[in-house]
């Protein structure tokens, strides 16, 4: 009988820590959590998205950066990159903005954007200076490298508009129109309820470095709300379409069953679902 | 949503599992099968309502896979095949562009015939009647021009139409300007074609030597694959032998910078320094090899020599002398030795066109083929030779089907007996039906065709499939556009898009291309890949295939006694299963089977002579290609061979032989180690003019920019060909960036602008030209000298005038 007393407070202890790791977590959730702003879904079938790639200015005409006029040289550049911890503003015209002006370079969801400025022709050695880490000057930004692990650059980047010194008579010729039609994007991701980490509604396959788009010099429209967390793929589930894949089969030699199978029709049915963005 | 979820994380692990149970199961007999999971993850994109399925890369010869995305029938979105070997999961900027070849708005859709000099669209019906007739009227007269993108099935049934039906062999593919010189250089020092080994040699090897190949532009996701390995912290030696340097001599450790033809002497001279160091391989010489001398005169087969002999011979190129006839320093020549003489290193060798479009291109095969074997650089993963290719089916559709003059499938021969009596069995055709006169190759059909009529061997009639003559022939003055003036010509050119060729063109017929129908590609590494049509043609486009049935069918029913096989059957008579005929000659019934798998399985009965066995359709349908010899084993799974004649992964290897050459020319499972002397080019610069002109490609654009100037990313990037031209030359002639200047050969002349420090730079006296721009077409300046043996022309080298023009 004696023992019964410490019982109660035990249970107290644990009750009270319960309710202390609850309110941590819920604070903890609140804190990464983004506006609750609920915006209709987007249409992203086929949005108007214009032909023309912005170019990236040089340097010396960004006004907001210490090379503005030729005043200073390369590396006395002064980046303007926020903050670990300054507050994300975020809207859903920003957002929409920024898929529309990520789409500018691409001819399709996946395809390896053309380079808006021109580059040296004969290395790619250059590329990393800036899109290393990724580097912002005023309102421009030079992303970061989203697959790292790869190095020869202009295998798959190419200039929008090279930049030749030739007479314009040699380069504007009149090419065919191409009737290609890309798919561009997929939608938003999912959510179990409000406030629940979205699913990753793109596939990782060339952008497994999340922080290329949504880090701290990302296009300010697709920036996380939370970029001190690093470890993004613990929340953000993939959500890529993986009904189809057939793996590896057994064997002696690598070979996979027939393929002719479609993205999961739930992805398609469940990206006609309003976007909360919590 | 979360039944959703679990779903696909269900799937992911299921997938996970299978891929660890397969990286197990994987070959472990001879080294590691490298199939890591990439980054990322095995997925695809996220695209709604979007089906997916693999296939070949349309362009080069790597053979890349890709995934195609479709939607509503047309090709959305194309991504990198991660479950495929060869590339992993990466493309080239033309491979992630390449859905876009289906969509040029001049898409060519309906059949045309020129009719008082203007095309005008005409019925299939008429179309093939017309063919049918002028190759029924004069058999002997008539060519069939193709190509290395053709399918496999496609020249399948080219090569038994022409040669097993019109007995006739005047057939011949573009891949004759591409790898005929690597063709006679493997056959002459292995006894057989293609390469022994395949690119996991990219992933191991310690020096990469390239032969006058501008690796980053032109083979660009095999590029990746070795410098990628830089960043995961290993150590690749690129040693870069160049007459350019190039975006591949930036990412370089060594640029040597030769003069052109010097490859020769530079070959000889390593195997020169390696017997003085007494640094050859003894050993695997003695086990494995013969020497070869090229005889007199100068043949294929050459004649055996001892090794006193080689020794004498290639004693005479000193560091020296060959310094003095390449430019290179004595240091650079010692470098090349150093690497050869170190067994430690794995060093592979890699070539393409700047070593096989060459007028000594079969003799420089043969030295590349010797210092490896000489040195014992042969046989372990990343340790020896091997030749690429450009085109995605210039294994598969020329080297192995045998879509040339004087070949026939499996490596056999029309001016062999058994060999045409091999084939005749397998196509049912009467005795003695194959014509054993080799046929006209590529030059001397363009000669002959644009010949007067009656002139000796002239040909009239000329069917062109899946590639562009007119813009990538040499000297095309002399060998194409003189066509327009001859009277009594019929040129008829199958294509997707409006080209050069059709310019001169009297018939046009609209072909399908890639994914609008089923196919078969072979690539650079023996490996055979198939894919399933996925999109519809645009209008009456159709296979190229079929628009050769419909004709052989017209011929048969105009009682041609070539289109019967000995049974009275049409030659490509196909049966259902209730055993009647399918009229496949019906557009509307062409895919009532699957066409592609009758005459695959039938030409892999071919296969099997020169131990270059494909595997089953349904088993190639599911892998990312397979590389040949594929057996079946015991329990029933087919294996690919990565590396043939070595022990333990080539199935034909007997027990303990270590290495077997069981093709050997000698006969005795011996490859040879050749000596070919350095030879003057046919056309050096002189006073009149001082410049050495090389031609080629950039990344950008694949051959002549048919497909890829259709697609605006690539165009916009690379929209005209130009000059590249050293500064110092420019400074002097006062030709600035950008001007206009005036290029002269004794062939023809073009005025195009100059670039100076441009995608490369030239050395003096050195001029650089792309040929992918159908509206500057430097083909017209070249030579079309050639290789005695391969008779594959020299476009890297002819000698020009440069000139400032004002506009």
């Amino acid at each position: 009988m004696s023992e019964a007393k410490p019982v109660p407070i035990r249970r107290n202890f644990t009750i009270f820590g319960a309710v202390a790791v609850g309110v941590g977590l819920v604070g903890f959730l609140i804190g990464i959590s983004e506006p609750v702003e609920p915006v209709s879904r987007m249409t992203v079938e086929r949005p108007h998205v214009p032909t023309t790639v912005r170019f990236a200015p040089s340097y010396y005409v960004i006004e907001a950066t210490a090379n503005f006029d030729w005043k200073s040289d390369f590396s006395m550049l002064k980046q303007n990159s926020p903050g670990l911890f300054d507050p994300v503003h975020r809207t859903a015209e920003m957002k929409n903005d920024a898929l529309i002006d990520r789409l500018r370079t691409r001819a399709f969801d996946g395809a390896p954007p053309v380079v808006p400025h021109p580059i040296q022709q004969q290395t790619y050695s250059n590329c990393l200076v800036c899109h290393a880490e990724g580097m912002k000057l005023g309102d421009r930004i030079a992303s970061k490298v989203s697959h790292p692990h790869y190095a020869s650059c202009t295998q798959c980047h190419v200039e929008a508009v090279t930049d030749f010194p030739f007479a314009e008579s040699f380069i504007a010729q009149e090419i065919p129109d191409n009737k290609f039609e890309g798919k561009l994007r997929a939608g938003a991701g999912d959510r179990l309820s409000p406030g629940a980490p979205p699913t990753i509604p793109h596939t990782m396959q060339m952008r497994s470095d999340c922080m290329s788009c949504h880090g701290l010099v990302a296009r300010p429209g697709l920036r996380t709300t939370h970029p001190w967390l690093k470890n993004c793929v613990q929340c953000h589930a993939s959500s890529a379409a993986q009904d189809w894949h057939p793996g590896f089969a057994l064997g002696v030699s690598a070979m996979t069953p027939q393929l002719s199978a479609s993205a999961s029709p739930e992805s398609a049915s469940s990206s006609g679902q309003p976007e909360t963005q919590q | 949503m979360s039944a959703n979820a679990t779903t696909s994380r269900r799937n992911f692990l299921k997938s996970a599992a299978m891929a660890a149970a397969s990286a197990l199961a994987a070959d472990s007999v001879f080294g590691e099968a490298v199939n890591p999971v990439p980054p990322g993850g095995n997925e695809l994109p996220v695209l709604p309502n979007v089906t997916w399925d693999k296939a070949p890369c349309r362009f080069c010869g790597t053979g890349c896979h890709v995934m195609v995305g479709v939607q509503d029938g047309k090709v959305v979105a194309v991504t990198g095949d991660r479950q495929a070997e060869v590339n992993k999961g990466l493309l080239c900027v033309k491979g992630y562009h390449v859905g876009m070849v289906l969509y040029g708005a001049d898409r060519l859709k309906t059949p045309l015939l020129r009719k008082n000099g203007e095309l005008v669209p005409i019925s299939w019906d008429e179309a093939i009647a017309v063919i049918a007739e002028r190759i029924h009227t004069a058999p002997q007269k008539f060519a069939i021009y193709g190509s290395g993108q053709w399918t496999i099935p496609e020249g399948y049934a080219a090569n038994k139409f022409i040669k097993g039906g019109l007995s006739n062999n005047h057939i011949d593919p573009n891949a004759r300007l591409c790898m005929a010189s690597a063709v006679t250089g493997y056959i002459s020092t292995f006894g057989v074609d293609e390469p022994y080994n395949c690119y996991d040699d990219l992933d191991h090897c310690d020096t990469l030597l390239l032969w006058g190949n501008n690796f980053a532009e032109m083979h660009p996701v095999l590029f990746s694959r070795v410098v990628d390995r830089r960043l995961r912290g290993e150590s690749i030696e690129l040693i870069d032998l160049t007459t350019r340097h190039t975006r591949t001599s930036q990412q370089a450790n060594h640029v040597l910078v030769m003069q052109p033809q010097s490859d020769l002497a530079i070959a000889n001279c390593i195997a020169h320094q390696l017997i003085e160091r007494n640094a050859w391989d003894r050993e695997f010489v003695e086990g494995f090899c013969n020497f070869r001398g090229p005889g007199t005169p100068a043949s294929l087969k050459g004649e055996p020599i001892t090794f006193e002999q080689y020794r004498a011979e290639v004693s005479q190129y000193t560091i020296e002398r060959t310094s003095e006839i390449s430019g290179l320093s004595p240091q650079q020549l010692t470098l090349l030795a150093d690497r050869f003489a170190d067994k430690s290193r794995k060093v592979l060798s890699l070539w393409c066109m700047g070593v096989n479009q060459h007028t000594q291109g079969t003799a420089m095969n043969n030295l590349l083929h010797a210092i490896h074997l000489l040195s014992g650089h042969f046989g372990r993963p990343g340790d020896g030779p091997q030749s690429l290719t450009g085109q995605p089916s210039a294994c598969g559709t020329v080297r192995e089907v045998g879509t040339l003059a004087h070949a026939l499938p499996g490596g056999l021969r029309v001016d062999d007996e058994k060999g045409r009596q091999i084939a005749e069995e397998n196509w049912k055709l009467p005795a003695g039906r194959i014509n054993p006169q080799p046929g006209y190759h590529t030059v001397l059909m363009w000669e002959k065709f644009c010949s007067p009529s009656d002139t000796e061997g002239a040909l009239d009639t000329l069917w062109v499939q899946v590639t562009n003559p007119g813009q990538s022939l040499p000297n095309l003055h002399k060998l194409f556009n003189r066509k327009a003036d001859l009277d009594g010509k019929f040129l008829i050119v199958s294509d997707v898009y409006p080209t050069a060729t059709t310019e001169l063109a009297d018939l046009i017929l609209p072909s399908a291309m890639w994914v609008e129908k089923n196919g078969i590609f072979g690539n650079s590494e023996r490996r055979t890949q198939q894919w399933y049509r996925m999109v519809s043609p645009p209008g009456e486009a159709r296979d190229d295939c079929w628009q050769m049935i419909a004709v052989a069918h017209k011929l048969f029913e105009l009682n041609h006694e070539g289109m019967k096989d000995r049974d009275g059957n049409f030659l490509f008579t196909q049966r259902d299963e209730s055993g009647s005929e399918i009229p496949l000659w019906e557009w509307e019934h062409y895919y009532d089977i699957n066409i592609d798998e009758r005459l695959y399985e039938e030409y892999r009965q071919f296969t099997r002579i020169k131990h270059k066995d494909l595997a089953p359709y349904p088993v190639l349908a599911k892998a990312r290609g397979l590389r040949w010899p594929v057996v079946e084993l015991q329990d029933g799974t087919w294996k690919e061979t990565r590396y043939r004649f070595v022990e333990g992964t080539d199935p034909y290897v007997e027990p303990a032989k270590r290495f077997q050459f069981y093709h050997s020319v000698t006969g005795d499972d011996r490859a040879l180690i050749w000596f070919r002397p350095y030879v003057v080019p046919p056309e050096v610069p002189d006073e009149e003019f001082p410049f050495w002109l090389d031609t080629g490609r950039v990344l950008e654009h694949w051959h002549t920019g048919t497909m890829t100037m259709r697609i605006p990313q690539l165009q916009k990037a690379m929209p005209t060909a130009y000059v590249e031209i050293n500064r110092d030359d420019a400074s002097e002639l006062g030709i600035r960036n950008g001007d206009a200047v005036k290029l002269i050969t004794r062939r023809g002349e073009l005025t195009l602008p100059a670039w100076i420090d441009g995608r490369a730079s030239c050395p003096p006296g050195h001029l650089f030209v792309p040929f992918f721009d159908e509206k500057l077409l430097v083909n017209q300046l070249t030579l079309e000298a050639h290789c005695p043996f391969s008779k594959e022309p020299d476009y890297k080298k002819c000698a020009a005038r440069i000139e400032r023009v004002t506009l």
